[in-house]
């Protein structure tokens, strides 16, 4: 129980959004439907779930009471009034009139739970499941059977949908079939549509939400969080706000870890792709193809913190030092760097590193990508552009 | 009743509602006058322009029980079961989520039974794209002669995603995106009802986000009005809308002109750091720069559309600019607007990418280009004669010198890249008149050589003359022709004597057969026979062997 709680205050704040959600509270204009968006990591799961718990909760005035049996039901994500839709992978055949939890083998079932209680404590943390690209139409026609009927407690029912630009993978099933529903819900009914990438999103649904843009945490908020609610030095949590970018999940990540070895770790993976050695374009190979396979989120900040040490080289390259860097203890080594590559394209290679993510997440075949990752910032740092004609 | 929200509180329920969208309304309504209606509508536009709304109030003015001219009234039994959605006999259904042939055939069954309590039995699929080619197939027959009580209203936005066949049993009417007046107008409406106060500034703005549709704006607009009430001003809605001030943009493009990498990253991070969504900054960046290029084209600037002030300082601005510079600078733009939607690090790749903005160079003309580029090869040139007579002392035997140009001098420039450009393939005048002569008679040479035996003149007439050294003609002949090469080069007196007689000069002859590359050449140099000329000119066709 005491947990619970916890889980309000682990929001960081982001007041002006709070207040603009409560408003429309307040004058008793909330919504059939929201679109929260905005960049990865700055708790548009976290506020929708609060919004849900404040539209529900007994005593709530600005704030979810947090004491109420309803708040309770919320904050672990099961109150009947809750419906929470996340993409789930296909791991068995189902016709359409089958409940989607059927598609579920029994330990991604499992797992499912296990996320949902993780959720609950923790507003950052994220429900996905391996292999699970989209939203199913299951998902929907579930929603479709269940959201005409009475309500058991009294509030307001909402549906939570996260990652909702996963409506519109494939042919878009999922998001044609909400379509309806979305626009014409049943009363004191109100979506909460999530997405890091609203573009991805057809405008049939968009048109049909009221959008809130959430942005990036400010460094200095993170660097107040980290201090305040995971004792971390000053330092330290300077330059894990620094390395999160805004995006609080990059942060959670890191305060487990040690610095100095993710910067040993940075360095020597700068260094295997730098270098003109088969031995060390090798390791990259290998260390990167099994670290996906085992630990994508991890490869995926590795890619990241790459991209922190190209942009560092090109500001210090062209700025002459007089902008804010990333990775700031270690600017001597950056400045060693830029001198070894005076004719690097760093925005290719940015750039590289982003195609990577993204063909990565397309199943394009794992050990070409990596090759091909390599090839370019290799040619790249030398001046070269590839030519792919 | 809670509160719904205003594009669903302020659905149109007569035609005459329905703004800009005459061309649909006025149709159906002139059908209704007529009574010519249809058995089968499409409905196809983009959303939030009145599809589904125009849907059910055609349904409605179907089974009203006292239909005034078309329009429904809104109060009869039929209409109001129609507007709370609980008639009997019209079914709207979800296309999306009911998109296989069993529920099509479900619906096709109930086809064949009478309404109930009205005239018609209206089934509107709404999203009907979604449906799978399978279940479209099995609704073509009863689509195309349907019982007369049954009315089908098809609505979608994406017309291209149905079937022809579909589309060709149906009246298909294509709503249009809606103009800034028509959804203004529509706007008046509701602020009145809703009596909300609110400033011409941001009205203009809620319009422009709506991008063509009412539903957007008012979308948009009950966000405003739940976070300002009211009296809605617009410097509280701005917040609110995340509306970026233009003087970020400005700054932005005069760091770009002044080359100031610091400069444009500081506001790069000012705008990050004040909140704003960077792929909406660089859309109105991008926005930005279409305006100054507007400005920089003669009155142009009476196609902006922004406040008189902003006009001028665009004005201004565009004469800064050259045209050009500012396309490429929208490309990359662009670019970047269409990565922001798949990146996962969009702070690090926008910044990137600015810099690079800075890294181009300004665009130069192709015309000064060259004019620039000529300039400078001027006295490379020069030195070139020089280069081209030390070649042909060298190849004399193949290439022919050109007498003009060693005289040749840099201001006669033109004269000497005509010469050079087709070199006489002889070594001096006197044998170029014989070797033009042996080319210009070739064939009646060969025909003469027939007198001597006619596998010769067959064989000979393979091969063409070559170069001249001298008095030693080189006859080439094409790889294939080998073994007629060795039997020419045993007659090769006989075939010297004809020339002889022919030519009135002795010559020597070699035959060589020639490599593939050069055999294509003098395919491409062989010169038409005047007569086959004429005669192709004359009848056409073409040569063969």
């Amino acid at each position: 129980m005491v947990e619970k709680i916890v889980m309000l205050d682990r929001l960081v704040e982001q007041e002006i959004i709070w207040r603009r959600i409560i408003s429309s509270y307040k004058r008793n204009r909330v919504a059939s439907a929201y679109l929260f968006y905005g960049p990865a990591g700055t708790g548009k799961e976290g506020y929708a779930i609060k919004f849900a718990t404040l539209l529900n909760c007994r005593k709530g005035d600005a704030e979810p009471c947090g004491d109420c049996l309803s708040c309770k039901k919320f904050y672990s994500l099961q109150h009947p009034n809750l419906t929470l839709i996340v993409p789930l992978p296909k791991d068995k055949d189902i016709t359409k009139n089958d409940s989607v939890v059927k598609a579920l083998s029994d330990k991604n079932l499992k797992l499912l739970t296990e996320l949902m209680g993780k959720k609950g404590r923790n507003p950052y943390s994220k429900i996905n499941l391996p292999r699970a690209n989209r939203i199913l139409i299951n998902s929907i026609r579930d929603l479709r059977k269940t959201i005409f009927l009475k309500m058991i407690e009294p509030g307001r029912k909402v549906i939570l949908i996260f990652d909702a630009h996963k409506l519109s993978s494939q042919q878009g099933e999922a998001g044609n079939a909400l379509l309806k529903i979305l626009e014409e819900p049943p009363e004191d009914t109100t979506f909460i549509l999530t997405t890091d990438f609203p573009d991805q999103l057809p405008e049939t649904i968009r048109s049909r939400c009221q959008s809130l843009y959430f942005p990036p945490l400010p460094d200095q908020v993170l660097t107040e969080y980290f201090q305040e609610v995971h004792q971390k030095t000053e330092n330290e949590a300077l330059l894990i706000s620094h390395l999160s970018q805004g995006n609080i999940r990059t942060g959670l990540n890191l305060i487990k870890k040690d610095m100095n070895e993710i910067f040993e770790l940075l360095e020597s993976l700068i260094n295997s792709v730098s270098e003109e050695s088969e031995s060390g374009w090798r390791r990259f190979l290998v260390n990167g193809s099994s670290l996906y396979r085992s630990n994508p989120q991890e490869f995926a900040f590795q890619l990241q913190l790459m991209s922190y040490w190209f942009r560092d080289a090109m500001f210090l390259a062209k700025l002459n030092g007089k902008a804010q860097l990333i990775l700031t203890d270690r600017k001597e080594k950056l400045a060693e760097y830029i001198t070894r590559f005076p004719n690097a394209k760093y925005p290719e290679i940015i750039d590289q590193l982003e195609t990577c993510v993204d063909s990565l997440s397309r199943n394009y075949n794992l050990n070409l990508v990596l090759m091909n990752l390599l090839l370019d910032i290799q040619n790249l740092l030398h001046g070269r552009l590839r030519n792919y004609a | 009743m809670s509160y719904q929200v205003l594009a669903r509180k302020y659905r149109p329920e007569t035609f005459q509602d329905v703004v800009g969208q005459e061309h649909v309304t006025q149709t159906l309504l002139n059908a209704f006058a007529i009574d010519r209606i249809a058995h089968a509508y499409l409905f196809a536009g983009p959303r939030g322009v009145g599809k589904t709304t125009t849907a059910r109030i055609l349904a409605k003015a179907l089974n009203c029980l006292k239909n005034d001219k078309g329009n429904p009234c809104n109060s009869c039994q039929n209409c109001v079961e129609i507007s709370a959605s609980r008639s009997m006999d019209v079914l709207e259904i979800d296309g999306a989520s009911n998109r296989g042939i069993d529920e099509i055939r479900n619906l096709r069954d109930q086809v064949k039974y009478t309404p109930i309590n009205s005239k018609f039995r209206v089934f509107i699929i709404d999203e009907v794209h979604m449906l799978t080619t399978q279940a479209f197939n099995a609704l073509l027959k009863t689509l195309e002669e349907p019982p007369p009580h049954v009315k089908f209203i098809f609505a979608t936005t994406e017309p291209n995603k149905v079937l022809p066949t579909i589309i060709s049993r149906c009246q298909r009417y294509d709503f249009h995106r809606m103009s800034e007046e028509d959804i203004s107008t529509g706007m008046e409406v509701v602020l009145k009802e809703e009596k909300i106060d609110i400033d011409d500034q941001t009205k203009k703005f809620i319009i422009g986000l709506a991008d063509g549709s009412m539903r957007d704006a008012l979308s948009i607009l009950d966000q405003v009005i739940a976070f300002c009430g009211e009296i809605i001003e617009f410097g509280k809605a701005s917040t609110l809308l995340g509306i970026i001030p233009e003087e970020l943009y400005f700054d932005i493009t005069d760091a770009i002109k002044s080359k100031n990498r610091i400069e444009l990253i500081r506001t790069l991070q000012d705008v990050y750091s004040r909140g704003f969504s960077l792929p909406e900054f660089v859309s109105g960046l991008n926005k930005h720069m279409i305006n100054i290029l507007t400005c920089s084209i003669e009155s142009g600037e009476e196609l902006l559309e922004v406040s008189t002030e902003m006009t001028e300082r665009y004005k201004e601005e565009g004469q800064k600019w050259d045209p050009k510079d500012i396309l490429r600078y929208s490309d990359i733009l662009t670019e970047l607007e269409m990565k922001l939607k798949i990146v996962q690090q969009p702070r690090l790749y926008t910044e990137t990418t600015f810099l690079k903005l800075l890294e181009m160079d300004s665009t130069i003309s192709i015309t000064d280009l060259v004019k620039k580029l000529s300039y400078q090869m001027q006295d490379k040139i020069d030195i070139q004669p020089a280069l081209f007579s030390n070649l042909e002392e060298k190849d004399s035997t193949v290439y022919g010198s050109v007498p003009s140009v060693k005289e040749a001098k840099p201001s006669q420039r033109t004269e000497f890249k005509h010469k050079t450009e087709k070199p006489i393939r002889i070594s001096d005048a006197a044998t170029g008149t014989l070797f033009s002569k042996i080319k210009n008679n070739w064939d009646d040479i060969v025909s003469k050589v027939s007198e001597n035996g006619t596998s010769l003149s067959t064989f000979l007439s393979h091969g063409s003359p070559k170069t001249i050294n001298g008095k030693r003609l080189t006859i080439s002949l094409p790889r294939k022709y080998k073994f007629q090469i060795d039997f020419l080069k045993k007659k090769a007196s006989l075939i010297e004597s004809t020339f002889e007689k022919e030519l009135k000069e002795k010559v020597k002859i070699d035959f060589v057969l020639q490599h593939d590359k050069e055999e294509e050449i003098i395919n491409n140099m062989k010169e038409i026979n005047p007569v086959t000329q004429r005669m192709l000119e004359l009848f056409g066709g073409k040569e063969i062997t």
